[in-house]
């Protein structure tokens, strides 16, 4: 199976445009060491990939690139961007419970120089199920929703704001 | 016919979904069409009528953010195959001069979160009367499964404006089997024609809601 675009969300729009978040591009999102960490997100024998053959550091740039789009604050040509690097990427479930998680340090760029790098995390829990027709699902839905919710916790970051609009 | 459309429409749906699972394991084999899943969209909600629809003097370009929700979480698989559905019903509303999923002119932005709610005693009570109606293929039990969607509209006419926010509930139900009690709504003949209704019943009350708000821009 392979994991689906997030859409934009209100909360996310609303924090670029009043915050007035300058035009941004996005550089390069790598997994940490070069590796390729968590390529796939395995539950009970079923496999979560990234879309086109690509890993989930690419998805991750494409969730940004979605928000940013949304918001009308994504140009390419901008000089300041911002990278990332995928450090954490998991989803489990015992049949009863399940736990996910997302990690990856963002940076911002200038002319190509680093400015500012932090690191973020998203993490979820839910009540999992002995039926794997739906715990299977259920943990990539899960693991499928991180995504936006990582942006959404990195533009809400007034450090990460401050390094983009100085 | 049913079989074609079902995986396009499964994952949008999840109590119903949890129930035909439960059953289709039992009776894949042996269901006869007397006995197969019948789909009923609640009749609480029902459509505008021409005497409630709002109709802006000069409609306004609006920039949507659709996003389908399991609990409040998102579900971007159904949100991938219910958003056609929901733009092409806010278009024949005639609310909007232009919809698009990119920055309006003005900067107005309508988030619609179709949230589908999932009851856990019913989820419970679903998988048991499921598991017991499959295993009689349907001949000496039955299930009836309700999907509670709760969907909230919040339109901001301008960047820094005041949001207007409206929520609209509506329910599909489904039912399998010998189960003899009423379905407060209205059969339909299949899951996809059931979640398209009540996605486009749901978008027009929403939709005519918001303009209905003395906020919203005439």
């Amino acid at each position: 199976m392979q994991i689906d675009e997030t859409a934009p969300s209100l909360e996310t729009l609303t924090l670029l445009r009043t915050q007035a978040v300058p035009q941004i591009a996005l550089g390069e999102f790598k997994e940490v060491g070069g590796t390729s960490l968590a390529k796939n997100i395995n539950v009970r024998g079923s496999t979560l990939r990234a879309p086109g053959g690509g890993n989930f550091a690419d998805f991750l740039k494409r969730s940004f690139q979605s928000e940013l789009v949304a918001a009308g604050t994504y140009a390419a040509s901008s000089t300041t961007a911002i990278t990332g690097t995928l450090e954490e990427s998991r989803a489990t479930e015992d049949m009863a419970k399940g736990y996910a998680s997302l990690g990856a340090t963002m940076a911002v760029s200038r002319d190509g120089t680093t400015v500012f790098s932090k690191r973020y995390r998203a993490e979820t829990r839910w009540r999992s199920d002995f039926i794997g027709a739906i715990a299977i699902p259920e943990a990539f839905r899960q693991y499928n929703g991180l995504y936006s919710q990582l942006v959404r916790t990195v533009f809400a970051d007034p450090e990460f704001i401050a390094a983009l609009k100085k | 016919m049913q079989q074609v459309i079902w995986p396009r429409v499964r994952s949008v749906i999840g109590l119903t979904r949890l129930a035909v699972g439960m059953l289709a394991a039992c009776t894949l084999a042996a269901m006869s069409p007397a006995h197969a899943a019948k789909w009923f969209v609640d009749s609480a909600l029902g459509d505008v009528k021409a005497e409630e629809k709002v109709q802006p003097a000069t409609p306004k370009p609006v920039q949507i953010l659709f996003e389908f929700q399991r609990d409040g979480s998102p579900n971007p698989r159904a949100t991938k195959q219910v958003k056609p559905w929901a733009f092409d019903a806010i278009k024949q509303s005639g609310t909007f001069s232009e919809v698009v999923e990119t920055p309006a002119s003005d900067g107005a932005v309508l988030s619609i979160r179709f949230n589908n709610v999932v009851k856990k005693e019913e989820i419970d009570k679903a998988k048991k009367d499921g598991f017991r109606a499959g295993l009689g293929f349907g001949l000496f039990g039955g299930v009836v499964a309700t999907d509670h969607y709760v969907v909230t509209f919040d339109y901001v006419p301008a960047t820094g404006a005041k949001p207007i926010t409206t929520t609209v509930n509506h329910a599909l139900h489904m039912k399998f089997g010998k189960k003899d009690v009423e379905i407060p709504g209205f059969e339909v003949k299949n899951v996809q024609a059931a979640v398209e209704t009540v996605v486009r019943q749901a978008m027009a009350r929403g939709v005519n809601n918001i303009a209905s708000d003395p906020g919203f821009p005439k």
